[in-house]
């Protein structure tokens, strides 16, 4: 239909896509944060920058336009700082923004760099223009905005079929779109994950990880690793290792499957190999509590990195023959380590970094074990498994007291099959669920004999329903859980009054969460192991349900972990000293609070009532004239 | 709440009704078959039987002498409701989903399925005489299915509910489509008038339910569930909606009731609160409705069985 | 006819005498009827006296068990009533679980007369009413600690709050 009978033409039919393109300015991006130069030194930064974009995508030529543009201040007579790249199509921009924003130029230039029409939106609206700054994000005091809460509430974040929402857990009636803090579409592609102290939330993308933070959950990092497939923190944030495993024999080449970086600088600091086992997640090294040393094992040795130069710690790895397992105390720079015999087993405790073995016992006739330290590195269990026949196996549990002169150890034989174990964090107990499923016994024991170092058994539960145990992470509480094949039943118990609190169910429930604070804690029903009855349930300590919420597909539910807490010892006794004070405030606080959202609710629902009534007014007249008719 | 359980069809009911006095109620079945019965006692009354395939949908007239149904058999009847004579039987190209009769009942309103290369249709025909429609109002091609056709207040406009999630309104004389409107996600698998039809509440599979202002088609309240709603109705009598459904049998793995969802679940018409579920049906509910008394309502379930529920005395002190 | 005579005679003789056996067979037939009558009421009576002796022995007995269960049922209520005490005085953190109610008296303490003369609906009523107590009383003290812990941690943070800004600053 082109040109031959122009009158008849169809405005449709014309092709306009490229008018369409020139005025939306899709394919335009803008990059900020470049170094002001004179113009001599224009052509320079140009040429650096068309270098660094061409190899993104194809970047508009036509004639003397080269599709740069950078303009300049005619006063100072130097440039802005920064420039406008013209991509030939939308998706070269938006791969652009993708990988340069927070590219480093140098030391103290950092692209900041967005798509025009966001620029753009940016640029009209005037109250809310800015001058583009470096990112402030940079600041600790911005990231940590939410630990300031005044209603000292914590955030968790969900994932739903392609939804992530941050919320605040508000206990007082608050409605959702008030306890809402973030919610993104398609924010990530696989899940997320929060940093050690609660900082960052993680997005997972093909080309690598993005990390968010601040009030608005900023782009707050960048770590370009195609594939990534897991990340982990040191325990202190400083420093994060992103891992993709091995697909392909090749991969196994790969000198960069393991990056470890700089979460601050986005710096990387170290690339290594991955030797792990094929399409198997692994944990690529055990980091020690204070984050200086991380460690894996290869090569009949325990491989201890140091962070001050990422190299082996004194240049050489720590022989240990045949070891096959080890862990990092979680106070203390000592690990725990065992190899195991020809037949025989043993199990070692050493000291890094003098390497000095502090305690060492050997086991006999072991065919498993499994290492518990306790969070507050004060003990470490050994629970190991004998098999005395082909059908019967014992049990018995290996308790040192670590902090003691010359780690004592004591036994503890278990004459049941033991189906689960846990310390209590912060206290001297620790919970064991033994016996025949799907109703086995549970026994909670102390380190501690009336003040004494001597293990005991303070009492047993018989024939419960349970298989999984989540001390609160505060001690003196724990959910004796019956997960997935038991269909959700949780037994809210007080440790302290060895008494339960409530029994109830949460059906068909997969997993259960502790908030920080050993408040509340959530079970869900995740998609990932279960399709039906998706969603999650907010309790608090004491097994009082607080929310519930149903939600198809719902696959994720994390509490945002709390850095560690600055009170001294000293304030914490002051504190619960005057707690009577505080409390008086609070009720009051409380009161009102409950007053206000009652007083709001009441409101809205006059509000409801009235505009309906008004629209009932002129539909009952519509029927009077209608009757008629 | 004890309810009444009322078992005589052998397949999941897809319509239940009441006359205008409320002393009666009909329900119709996917089976084939009309039933009908005293709606106190849920004594039985009498049967029409004699459909070649599903019934979809049962209308009554304003007097209760004559009854329209509509059928997978390519076939909508009118009945008379006390000796259960067919009067007459207009016969189509496809099945039929709904039948409704027009006020003064000179006129029903029969939706017919698509066929061939032809969309479905509203085919409207003279109660008294003729054997071929008076009026044909097609739907566009190429737009979803439409799973509902009821006449709006003094026979001006048939409304009419889609499979995409849609509402139109067709002016009966031209059959000019007026108003277009989609506010669901997915299917509408039935709406209902209040008493005085100047509000209808649509159900949909999207999960939720919403409440329209019949004359100008704007959406005034809506209600969010957790499952796919089939029915909903709008209680003559306390500010309440009930709506209805659940997870289709495809969906639900577990024999357990209460994971499929198959709750009656009351609303606050109003304030949009979900304010309480009555438990019974083992499988979706299909179709709801109220006693036009308000007193009792009755809900008619995927699992054949129809409930009938007097509410207790406390229900009319609730706000 | 003398010989007449005394043929006669000796007839009327042999049939007086017939008669007369006849009649005194009769009368002993009679006699031992009433006699075998007498026996049988004796009999019945007696038979009859046993079973209402066994009877009332039987009754006696039930009735004594019935007490002894009643009492027993009382004995056991009182003993969960006083358990139920001790429980609610155990939350306290009352050592002395002694038990005070209506009666002043805990169950060692009360002998079957007392324990008779107390209305068992009123021994079900007070566990009842105990029973409910002590839910109440674990529900409030539950609350208790779920504000604690609240409170507590909201206090933890308004002091944690200004070593924060500190720490922002620096």
């Amino acid at each position: 239909m082109a040109g031959d009978n122009r009158d008849e033409y169809d405005d449709d039919d014309v092709p306009f896509t490229k008018a369409e393109l020139d005025l939306s300015m899709d394919n335009v991006i803008v990059v900020d944060n470049l170094p002001v130069v004179p113009p001599e030194k224009v052509e320079k930064l140009a040429g650096i920058l068309l270098k660094l974009y061409s190899k993104i995508g194809a970047i508009v030529e036509d004639g003397d336009y080269n599709g740069l543009h950078m303009p300049m201040d005619d006063e100072k007579g130097m440039s802005k700082g920064f420039a406008f790249i013209e991509f030939v199509d939308k998706k070269s921009a938006v791969m652009a923004v993708e990988q340069t924003d927070g590219h480093k130029l140098d030391k103290n230039h950092v692209f900041s760099v967005c798509r025009f029409p966001e620029f753009h939106r940016i640029v009209n609206v005037p109250d809310q223009y800015e001058a583009p700054q470096p990112p402030q994000y940079k600041e600790r005091g911005n990231l940590r905005e939410w630990l300031l809460d005044p209603k000292a509430r914590d955030q968790y974040v969900i994932r739903y079929t392609d939804e992530s929402e941050i919320y605040w857990n508000d206990t007082v009636d608050v409605k959702e779109s008030d306890r809402l803090v973030f919610s993104r579409k398609k924010w990530t592609d696989t899940g997320h994950q929060w940093s050690p102290h609660g900082t960052y939330v993680v997005t997972f993308h093909r080309p690598g990880l993005r990390l968010w933070g601040g009030q608005n959950f900023e782009a707050a990092g960048r770590f370009m690793h195609n594939n990534v497939k897991l990340v982990d923190f040191s325990p202190c944030e400083t420093y994060l290792v992103t891992v993709t495993w091995a697909d392909r024999a090749s991969d196994k080449e790969e000198e960069n499957a393991i990056i470890i970086w700089d979460v601050r600088t986005g710096e990387k600091k170290r690339g290594f190999k991955n030797d792990g086992a094929k399409d198997k997640p692994v944990e690529p090294f055990k980091w020690s509590h204070d984050g200086k040393y991380f460690a894996k094992i290869a090569d009949e040795s325990i491989q201890v990195y140091s962070t001050e130069d990422f190299k082996l710690l004194d240049k050489k790895s720590f022989k240990l023959p045949g070891v096959k397992e080890f862990h990092w105390s979680p106070s203390q720079n000592i690990m725990a380590a065992f190899v195991p015999g020809s037949g025989d087993g043993q199990t070692p405790a050493r000291v890094v970094p003098s390497r000095k073995e502090l305690r060492q016992k050997n086991l006999f006739s072991v065919s498993d074990i499994q290492m518990h330290w306790h969070p507050d590195g004060t003990y470490l269990c050994v629970k190991v498994d004998r098999q005395k026949s082909k059908k019967t196996t014992t049990y018995s549990f290996e308790l040192f007291r670590i902090k003691e002169r010359d780690i004592p150890i004591e036994v503890l034989e278990i004459k049941d099959s033991v189906v689960a174990f846990a310390w209590e964090p912060k206290g001297h107990r620790f919970c064991l669920v033994h016996g025949e499923q799907p109703r086995p016994d549970i026994s909670f024991y102390t380190m501690l004999k009336e003040g004494k170092a001597a293990v005991s058994l303070l009492k047993t539960l018989e024939k419960k329903p349970v298989n999984e145990l989540f001390w609160s992470p505060m001690g003196h509480h724990i959910v004796l859980a019956g997960l997935k094949n038991l269909n959700g039943m949780l037994n809210f118990y007080n440790v302290d009054e060895m008494e339960s609190m409530n029994e109830d169910e949460h059906f068909l429930c997969t997993d259960l969460v502790w908030d920080p604070t050993g408040r509340y804690v959530c079970t869900y029903v995740s998609a990932f192991r279960q399709p039906m009855e998706n969603g999650y349930t907010i309790w608090n300590f004491a097994g009082r349900p607080q929310l519930r919420t149903a939600k198809d597909k719902f696959f994720q539910f994390l509490w945002r972990p709390r850095p560690p807490s600055l009170l001294t010892a000293k304030q914490e006794k002051e504190i619960r000293k005057q707690l009577a004070e505080y409390s008086q405030r609070y009720t009051e606080e409380d009161r009102k609070a409950k007053e206000l959202a009652e007083t709001a609710h009441l409101r809205e629902r006059e509000a409801k009532r009235k505009t309906f009534e008004e629209g009932e007014a002129i539909r009952k007249q519509l029927y009077m004239q209608w009757q008629e008719e | 709440m004890r309810p009444i359980l009322l078992k005589g069809h052998k397949g999941p009911l897809t319509c239940v009704k009441y006359n205008k006095d409320g002393d009666l109620l009909f329900t119709t079945c996917r089976r084939g078959g009309v039933n009908l019965w005293y709606s106190d006692d849920g004594e039985r009354i009498g049967t029409y039987n004699n459909h070649n395939g599903a019934v979809m949908y049962v209308d009554v007239n304003f007097a209760c002498t004559r009854l329209a149904t509509a059928s997978m058999d390519a076939t909508a009847r009118i009945w008379d409701v006390e000796t259960g004579k067919v009067l007459r039987e207009f016969k189509t190209q496809a099945g039929n989903r709904c039948a409704s009769f027009a006020t003064g009942d000179k006129r029903l309103a029969v939706l017919t399925d698509p066929w061939g290369d032809q969309p479905c249709c509203i085919q409207i025909f003279d109660t008294e005489s003729g054997d071929s429609p008076v009026m044909r109002i097609p739907m566009d091609v190429g737009v979803a299915k439409a799973t509902r056709a009821l006449w709006g207040p003094l026979n001006k406009k048939i409304l009419v509910s889609n499979e995409a999630g849609g509402i139109l309104s067709y002016e009966a004389a031209t059959g000019e489509c007026l108003i277009e409107r989609c506010d669901f996600e997915q299917e509408i698998p039935d709406f209902t008038y209040s008493q005085d039809m100047m509000t209808f509440i649509v159900a949909s599979k999207d999960h939720t339910a919403m409440l329209y202002d019949t004359n100008t088609l704007e959406p005034i309240r809506k209600y969010v569930s957790d499952r796919p709603i089939n029915s909903a109705a709008i209680s003559p009598l306390m500010d309440h909606v009930v709506i209805g459904g659940g997870q289709d049998a495809s969906a639900v793995t577990t024999t357990a009731g209460r994971s499929g969802r198959f709750q009656a679940l009351f609303y606050h018409k109003i304030f949009e609160n979900e304010i309480g579920s009555v438990q019974g049906h083992f499988g979706p509910i299909n179709s709801l409705a109220f006693n036009p008394d308000g007193r009792s309502f009755t809900s008619g379930g995927e699992d054949g069985y129809v409930r009938v529920h007097h509410f207790d005395p406390e229900y009319f002190s609730l706000e | 006819d003398e010989r007449k005579m005394m043929s006669s005679r000796r007839m009327q003789i042999e049939e007086r005498k017939e008669t007369l056996e006849r009649e005194m067979h009769l009368k002993a037939m009679e006699e031992d009827r009433k006699r075998k009558q007498e026996e049988e009421e004796r009999r019945t009576y007696e038979e009859k006296r046993k079973e209402e002796d066994k009877r009332r022995r039987e009754e006696a007995k039930l009735q004594q068990e019935r007490e002894e269960k009643e009492l027993a049922e009382k004995k056991r209520l009182k003993e969960q009533v006083d358990a139920l005490k001790a429980e609610e005085k155990k939350g306290k953190g009352k050592k002395d679980a002694a038990v005070i109610d209506a009666l002043g008296k805990s169950v060692e303490e009360l002998d079957d007369d007392e324990l008779k003369n107390i209305d068992k609906n009123a021994l079900i009523k007070a566990k009842k009413e105990q029973e409910e107590k002590l839910k109440r009383e674990a529900e409030e003290r539950i609350q208790a600690q779920v504000i604690k812990m609240d409170h507590l941690e909201r206090a933890r943070r308004e002091n944690e709050r200004d070593l924060l800004a500190k720490v922002f600053e620096e």
